[in-house]
């Protein structure tokens, strides 16, 4: 038993110096890519493009499920982006609170016959579309609930133009997001087929109108977690993955795709978590079957600000959300991609890390750590190896994170104060001393609830943006 | 033109008559001041002239002391209103430390103020005789346009930095400038000042351009329009021009070129 538990132990040590080169690797291309990224946002003129006719046109999909707090907020802001031709649709998923009404009372909007679209995908019914000429670029679908990933299909039914992009109710856009993003799609516009955005975590700073007025780091804790959290999985981990076209996920709350190929590949599929994560990995899998030249590519000065959950209960149910969509999307397709040349980096990198260093995470890590705790109380001579184990994760934890700081000071610098960035490493420090391994934790449990068939979305509350 | 030809008759024109034909005739601008002192020697007026060639390292300086009226006056030789503004700051300064300030100063710049030197002048005169303004102050000469109504305007924007930069320009060309960044403000201030134009983008917060151009139309106040946009999309051009708009400008933009267009508008 001794000898399995240090055999076990030994093991996992490897595991974590193996997956800790690994986000290393990835992190150093990051800081790679992150020079030729901040010379072409410093050289390229944004704002003479943001009206220019030449820039495609997009259709912005919000999907909104019981979202009577802040919806008129994010759809004024939404209306008001540096964009020159663009169109809003608002779709109501069926909400059971008055999300629908607070919608056509605040832009009276009127039931229409005329929306146009074409109905390329399946979708639970549709009740009705509303409009008012007063507000030509905005559009509200009403349909009976279906998910998040029926509500974006049923948006992309409606939807005019050849770009759609998809934004979480409960999130604020730069005004020049888009056009940022815009600017990466025609830099390559045959190939493009998908370009995710940053999300910021917006708690703590000051938002008037559906505007952020100021730029301040949470004042709580989960929420600080959460951000220090976001800019290591954004700046050290997207940015490199994007530079060898292996980005497996385009966040859910802010990414703009190519709608043809996105209605090629199937649409967004619903009835599980993770659909932000499916559409790229149908994307990826599509055009490497028909072999055809591609990219998914991660625009890091288009930023998307998201309220993230200040309690562990609603914390706790979005990461086992993730957790179990995480799971379903590698038991789907990993068996089709792990390992086949035909599937390039996919097949032969982002898939197999993902499954071994993302997924089977939580139980290599855990138990490692268990059977590191039990060998050490058998013999308490060799606490020197849980020590090992301890420091292993927390320096290589805080190395990735200070890697990533200062890419987000190098590049982007939105937290301009000293203190604030004090805070930051701080934070990045205290997450391995419980929020990191209550985050495996979680995916375990996402796991287990997976298992036993549990597919709802779990509860996400919102709070409104005043304060 | 009596007031211009009692100035003519006046000692201080007379001794700046030669620099200022100089200036109006070649188009440099000029800046004047003019300054209510006490009994000033020739030496003192030489001790300003050098100071203040040595402190700010310009030599077109020309200074005369009218003892009758007890004003002395300053010409800076190509200098804006501005920069007239900033020098005389350091004047005002030096005077008080000598102990000869006695009055008001006056300042002004030409052709910014006025196309004729002599009319610039004999106005500040004027004023500075009649008794205006209170002692030790700076106050800049408002020129010909103190007997005409100030134009007013309504800068909307998002970009802060156009409005304030905007703001400032459009003010030194004389006009009443207001600012307002999203479409709810720039109704408000629209019904408190009721203004004569408004530039404003299309692409605004909370309410848009269109709906603030469309709801500015409805008052009948007989408020010019200007758009001012990013915007270059025929759609938006043939929305605003049915909308009742007077012109619309896409950004880049030229400041005098805008500055153009609205003055035109409201003359």
């Amino acid at each position: 038993m001794r000898d399995f538990l240090q055999a076990y132990g030994i093991f996992a040590v490897y595991y974590v110096i193996v997956i800790e080169t690994l986000y290393l690797t990835i992190l150093s291309l990051s800081i790679k890519n992150i020079f030729s990224i901040i010379k072409s946002s410093m050289y390229s003129r944004f704002q003479s493009l943001s009206g220019s006719e030449y820039v495609p046109q997009i259709s912005i999909l919000v999907p909104a499920y019981n979202e009577e707090l802040t919806i008129i907020e994010n759809v004024r802001s939404l209306l008001a982006l540096d964009y020159p031709k663009y169109e809003v649709v608002v779709i109501n998923d069926g909400s059971k609170d008055e999300t629908l009404q607070v919608l056509l009372q605040e832009f009276q909007l009127t039931r229409t016959e005329y929306a146009g679209g074409s109905r390329v995908l399946e979708t639970s019914n549709v009740r009705g579309v509303y409009y008012n000429p007063q507000y030509p670029n905005l559009y509200l679908i009403d349909k009976e609930n279906g998910g998040k990933a029926d509500s974006l299909n049923a948006g992309i039914n409606l939807s005019h133009y050849p770009l759609i992009a998809s934004i979480d109710a409960d999130s604020l856009l730069e005004k020049d997001a888009l056009i940022r993003i815009a600017k990466v799609y025609m830099e390559n516009p045959e190939e493009t087929v998908a370009i995710g955005g940053i999300v910021r975590i917006a708690n703590g700073c000051e938002i008037e109108d559906g505007m952020i007025k100021k730029v301040n780091l949470p004042t709580k804790i989960l929420p600080m977690f959460q951000c220090v959290e976001y800019l290591k999985a954004f700046l050290g981990g997207r940015i490199g993955w994007s530079s060898i076209n292996g980005l497996i996920i385009v966040s859910g709350a802010f990414g703009v795709f190519r709608k043809d190929f996105v209605v090629k590949a199937g649409g967004y599929r619903g009835g599980y978590p993770g659909e932000d994560m499916n559409i790229i990995i149908k994307l990826h899998k599509y055009m490497l079957e028909n072999k055809l030249p591609y990219r998914v590519a991660f625009c890091p000065d288009a930023v998307c600000w998201t309220q993230a959950p200040d309690t562990l209960k609603i914390l706790g149910s979005q990461r086992r959300r993730w957790g179990r969509g995480n799971l379903k999307n590698m038991l789907e397709y990993g068996i089709y991609i792990v390992g086949r040349p035909k599937y390039k980096v996919m097949g032969l990198i982002t898939f197999p890390y993902n499954i071994i260093f993302e997924t089977l995470n939580p139980y290599f890590r855990f138990t490692g750590f268990l059977a590191l705790l039990g060998y050490t109380l058998m013999d308490m001579t060799q606490w020197r190896i849980l020590a090992i184990y301890a420091l292993l994760n927390l320096l290589f934890g805080v190395l990735l994170g200070i890697g990533s700081l200062f890419m987000e000071e190098l590049a982007f610098k939105r937290y301009t104060r000293v203190r604030d960035n004090i805070k930051m490493l701080a934070f990045l420090f205290f997450m391995f001393l419980g929020y990191q391994q209550l985050g495996v934790i979680w995916r375990f449990l996402g796991h287990i609830e997976f298992m036993r068939n549990n597919n709802t979305w779990g509860t996400m509350t919102r709070t409104s943006w005043k304060t | 033109m009596s007031q211009i030809a009692k100035a003519y008759s006046f000692p201080l024109f007379q001794a700046f008559e030669h620099v200022l034909t100089f200036y109006e005739s070649s188009q440099l601008p000029c800046g004047i001041i003019l300054a209510v002192t006490n009994e000033s020697s020739e030496e003192k007026i030489q001790d300003l002239k050098m100071s203040l060639a040595k402190a700010e390292g310009f030599t077109d300086i020309h200074c005369f002391y009218d003892k009758q009226s007890s004003i002395l006056g300053i010409l800076l030789g190509d200098q804006m209103l501005g920069n007239t503004h900033f020098h005389s700051l350091f004047i005002k300064e030096q005077l008080q430390t000598q102990q000869m300030l006695a009055g008001p100063v006056f300042i002004a710049s030409f052709p910014e103020q006025g196309e004729s030197a002599a009319q610039v002048l004999s106005g500040m005169v004027q004023e500075i005789t009649a008794g205006k303004g209170s002692a030790g102050d700076i106050h800049i000469y408002s020129g010909k346009r103190s007997s005409e109504v100030k134009r007013s305007l309504l800068l909307v924007s998002q970009d802060e930095t156009v409005n304030e930069f905007l703001r400032i320009y459009l003010q030194r060309k004389g006009y009443c400038v207001y600012l307002a960044d999203n479409g709810r403000e720039a109704w408000e201030k629209y019904k408190r000042f009721l203004p004569d134009a408004v530039i404003t983008d299309v692409n605004l917060a909370i309410e848009d351009g269109y709906q603030l151009i469309s709801k500015i139309n409805a008052v009948e106040h007989g408020t010019k329009i200007v758009v001012l946009t990013h915007k270059r999309l025929e759609d938006d051009k043939k929305r605003s021009f049915e909308l009742g708009v007077s012109d619309y400008i896409a950004k880049p933009f030229s400041p005098v070129d805008l500055e153009a267009r609205v003055r035109s508008l409201l003359s």
